[in-house]
């Protein structure tokens, strides 16, 4: 495998992880404080 | 489990917390900057928008016109905890990110009945960090395009999330203001009803509970 093809794969992997460790985040962050609303 | 693995998660809770605790803050002191700008020029132009609909010779109940969600609705003052922020329209996620939200199903603040405003705890700002420190008789200020409103404090409760009546409509005109309780958990919430004592409709409410009361007799 050359090069480049494996930087660019562990480029994207690297964003695909930022993004999924973003939503986690936001999920977990419910956990601490959800803002204060009333749910039915 | 391994060393390495224990500190890469040690790592990801420190990189959460640090995200939950100081980034938020910073995402939500830049929307703060921008609508407190935004809702100057909003409240002027609402204001030349604003309706009466009341009966001639009697108090006349002043409205306003609906805000879309996400939008800058009001601004909420409450000096004992040195809060002065900005109200938006709506009370979803990305709204509350904003600053506190109104619920849209309740009153505008001003209005007859129970408006209810929610805010963060210790995330995105933490507007309502200190709320537990209000007691009855605080004051609270909520400024909308009729004019500033101010509000005592009646009750400081502890709910659960569940606990909708606390947004329930309550005759005359109240503020309720609802955040996560205890600090750092979503377990509960902690509530603060306040009773309008000045502001442009007073009279008319005044009026419309006096009319009450003695139609009840």
């Amino acid at each position: 495998m050359k090069r480049w093809p494996r930087v660019v794969l562990f480029v994207v992997l690297g964003l695909v992880g930022i993004v999924l460790l973003f939503f986690l985040f936001e999920w977990a962050g419910n956990f601490l404080d959800s803002g204060g609303t009333l749910s039915g | 489990m391994s060393g390495w693995t224990l500190i890469g998660a040690a790592g990801l809770v420190l990189v959460f917390l640090v995200y939950q605790l100081f980034v938020t803050d910073l995402i939500n002191a830049r929307s703060q900057a921008t609508a407190a700008v935004e809702l100057e020029g909003f409240l002027i132009e609402r204001r030349a928008t604003t309706t009466t609909t009341g009966v001639a010779r009697e108090p006349e109940l002043l409205t306003e016109p609906a805000v879309p969600v996400g939008e800058p609705l009001a601004r909420i003052e409450i000096p004992k905890i040195k809060l002065d922020d900005v109200v938006f329209e709506g009370t979803e996620r990305a709204t509350l990110k904003l600053g506190p939200g109104h619920m849209p199903e309740t009153p505008f603040p001003g209005q007859p009945g129970n408006a209810v405003i929610s805010g963060h705890r210790t995330t995105y700002g933490r507007p309502f960090y200190d709320l537990d420190q209000l007691v009855v008789g605080d004051e609270i200020r909520v400024e909308t395009a009729l004019g500033v409103n101010t509000y005592e404090v009646r009750e400081v409760l502890i709910v659960a999330p569940t606990d909708m009546w606390v947004a329930e409509s309550i005759p005359g005109a109240w503020l309720t203001l609802t955040t996560c309780h205890p600090r750092f958990s979503a377990a509960q919430r902690l509530v603060i009803q306040a009773e309008l004592v000045d502001g442009p409709n007073l009279d008319y409410i005044q009026t419309l509970l006096a009319s009450a009361s003695m139609s009840a007799e």
